[in-house]
């Protein structure tokens, strides 16, 4: 039992990103992936802010698998969530953390994944994945990534071609906990794993 | 060869997660590797995926492969609930560094849980601790090669080096008759093993404690064991990681029949069987020997099991032993008595008895009525003169061993066998009735007692002692 709500606000982070890498696996189309928390993860999941501010990390890391995007590598962002909460706010600054990352270490990651167990911003649903949002959340960010002395220009400070490339990069999933059982069978998975080991043996 | 995960993974070039995950595989591959040599490895494109395994080992003669699940996290409490989405066909489940306890997830949690699901939690430091103590004491290598197989249960590199010493300790108990120490090498064993593991080096204690001279009623850990080596445990050792250590097989060796040792499928120029023979030459006993002109490749002599019969294979001919009597077969050329006195004289064989074959189906028994060397009796080339050149040898019987025990060569047969059901240690039936059937060259005689003897190695290459 969670004797603080920061203890309990950990536990269920570390819950959110076992059971977003869980269900991401489950649909047969990861290569790998591991968490944030993981002592020997593979690639790195944080970063710095330009501008200060603590460094970001992203909560799931991993290689896509088969199809268009084999051997992509995608971040994730989980939001286990009960409420809406902050999420609004928060995919702001995680549009804003994309961007970064695609303009500075674009071999880090191809594909941005926000998954969430509470839908948010139903207003605004449709939209949340335009170029005009992107720049909103950079903007809500733009302390931590233009200097002081860019703050009253940095809307023209966008790289507008990164914005553009990000649009097609956005995944947004809403799951729920009986989505997470409703996955193809064990037995139906073993034997698409044993097919992918023998085609990639042979 | 100790393998610093945390530090290699924090090493890697960053910016390629591919090749990353190759590296860390490579690196967990060369550490199973040295556990079990005779184990195939097959690397999956997979890495740290919950459903999919990164590696499959294989092995010949088990249908059943072992998946390995790698795993980035050394928590013990995602371990552990990692393992129902795994769990099935008896996994590894692999943390690439030293596991530690959650705040209300022990380490006896996840311990107890993987031993009820047939799995077994190793990080790979495990399995050097035992490939490290294994140079210095060859039966941890079996423990090895056995964890790998068929290990459950978590297992860190403390708890391998207790089992390891524990299993060093009980087999040379066992040699020893030291129950205390026999005892709790079974318990090791069988604390970390599956029962059917456990078993096969459970018979090898036990074997030993019987090869000892102690009765296997006596056995710290009484079972419904055998009393001698059993043919599933002996074809693991033979099949096993090499053990390059003679007092390891005199051991076993002293634990098996020639029976035993035939009914098995051991691939050719197994280092187990060499050694076993070898060592085991005077205590195995066999009925028959034929010897068969057959050429081949092979340098010097070499023992082979095939056809339910052990083999020992030179460059000319090879020679059978077994443990039943031989059916007949073809005639072969004709021996004349000068021949066979001078093959007599080479290798020192003594003669008991001659049977002579005249023209006109006549014979001639020449025999010692006292049990005394005729090979030297000047009567016999009398003999032979007055014979005639059509006269040749059937048979002759060699004395064998201080009871003088007449081991009876057929020259006409190339075979060998005692009165009836008489059995003859592999030795001395090789060395008396090979060079009597055949013509032998002095480098042949010298093979031939060669590959009777302990093995030094060189280079990794047998060499007669």
């Amino acid at each position: 039992v969670p004797r603080v709500p920061g203890e309990a606000n950990h536990e269920i982070g570390r819950d959110g990103a076992r059971r977003a890498k869980r269900w991401l696996e489950s649909t047969t189309r990861v290569r790998s992936a591991w968490t944030n928390e993981e002592a020997n993860s593979i690639s790195r999941l944080e970063f710095d802010w330009p501008y200060g501010g603590q460094p970001f990390p992203f909560d799931v890391g991993g290689l896509f698998y088969g199809g268009a995007i084999h051997n992509q590598a995608f971040v994730v962002e989980v939001k286990k969530y009960t409420v809406v909460g902050d999420q609004r706010a928060a995919y702001g600054d995680w549009l804003a953390k994309a961007y970064l990352v695609r303009k500075a270490h674009h071999r880090i990651a191809d594909q941005f994944l926000f998954m969430t167990w509470h839908p948010f911003a139903q207003t605004s649903w449709t939209t949340l994945c335009e170029p005009s949002t992107i720049v909103d959340g950079i903007l809500q960010n733009k302390r931590r990534i233009f200097s002081p002395t860019e703050q009253d220009s940095c809307e023209s400070l966008i790289d507008q071609a990164v914005v553009t490339d990000l649009v097609d990069r956005l995944w947004l999933i809403v799951l729920s906990n009986k989505q997470e059982e409703l996955v193809i069978t064990k037995e139906h998975r073993a034997l698409i794993v044993a097919e992918d080991i023998r085609n990639e043996v042979a | 060869v100790t393998i610093d995960f945390a530090s290699r993974i924090r090493d890697l070039t960053r910016e390629d997660p591919e090749r990353n995950v190759v590296l860390v595989k490579e690196a967990v591959l060369e550490s199973l590797r040295a556990s079990d040599s005779t184990v195939t490895i097959e690397l999956t494109p997979f890495f740290n995926h919950t459903f999919a395994p990164d590696l499959v080992l294989h092995w010949k003669n088990r249908p059943e492969p072992r998946q390995v699940f790698l795993r980035a996290t050394s928590s013990a409490q995602d371990l552990e609930e990692d393992l129902p989405f795994v769990a099935g066909g008896s996994p590894i489940l692999m943390p690439l560094g030293e596991v530690f306890p959650g705040s209300d997830h022990g380490i006896a949690d996840l311990s107890a849980a993987s031993a009820s699901t047939q799995t077994l939690v190793a990080d790979p430091s495990a399995f050097n601790t035992l490939t490290n103590q294994a140079s210095t004491a060859p039966v941890v290598g079996l423990l090895a090669s056995s964890l790998l197989r068929g290990g459950l249960g978590f297992i860190d590199s403390r708890i391998a080096r207790h089992a390891g010493s524990a299993i060093e300790a009980g087999f040379d108990g066992a040699a020893v008759a030291d129950s205390d120490a026999t005892g709790k090498g079974v318990d090791a064993v069988e604390s970390i093993l599956n029962p059917s593991q456990a078993s096969q080096l459970t018979r090898l204690l036990q074997a030993v404690w019987v090869g000892a001279g102690e009765p296997s009623t006596t056995f710290p850990r009484p079972a419904e064991l055998a009393t001698l080596l059993d043919a599933s445990t002996l074809q693991f050792l033979l099949d096993g990681t090499a053990v390059p250590d003679d007092a390891f097989w005199e051991r076993v060796s002293s634990a098996i029949t020639l029976e035993r040792l035939t009914e098995l499928h051991v691939s050719a120029e197994s280092d187990g069987l060499q050694r076993i023979v070898r060592l085991g030459s005077e205590r195995l006993l066999a009925r028959a020997l034929r010897v068969v002109e057959s050429t081949s490749d092979v340098e010097g002599f070499s023992w082979y099991i095939e056809d339910g019969q052990l083999l020992l294979r030179g460059e000319n001919f090879e020679v059978h032993l077994q443990s039943k009597a031989l059916r007949t077969t073809t005639e072969r050329d004709p021996t004349t008595i000068a021949a066979l006195l001078t093959r007599a004289r080479d290798a020192r064989v003594e003669l008991m008895e001659i049977e002579l074959q005249g023209a006109n189906d006549r014979k001639i028994d020449y025999t010692t009525l006292t049990g005394a060397d005729i090979a030297d009796d000047d009567l016999l080339r009398s003999i032979e003169t007055a014979l005639g050149s059509t006269a040749s040898v059937r048979s002759a019987v060699a004395a064998i061993g201080a009871s003088r025990k007449p081991l009876r060569c057929n020259l006409n047969q190339a075979s060998a066998s005692g009165n009836t059901v008489a059995k003859f240690a592999v030795r001395d039936m090789v060395l008396n009735a090979v060079p009597l059937i055949r013509r032998l060259s002095p480098t042949e005689l010298e093979l031939l007692r060669g590959s009777l003897s302990a093995i030094v190695v060189e280079g990794g290459a047998l060499l007669p002692n």
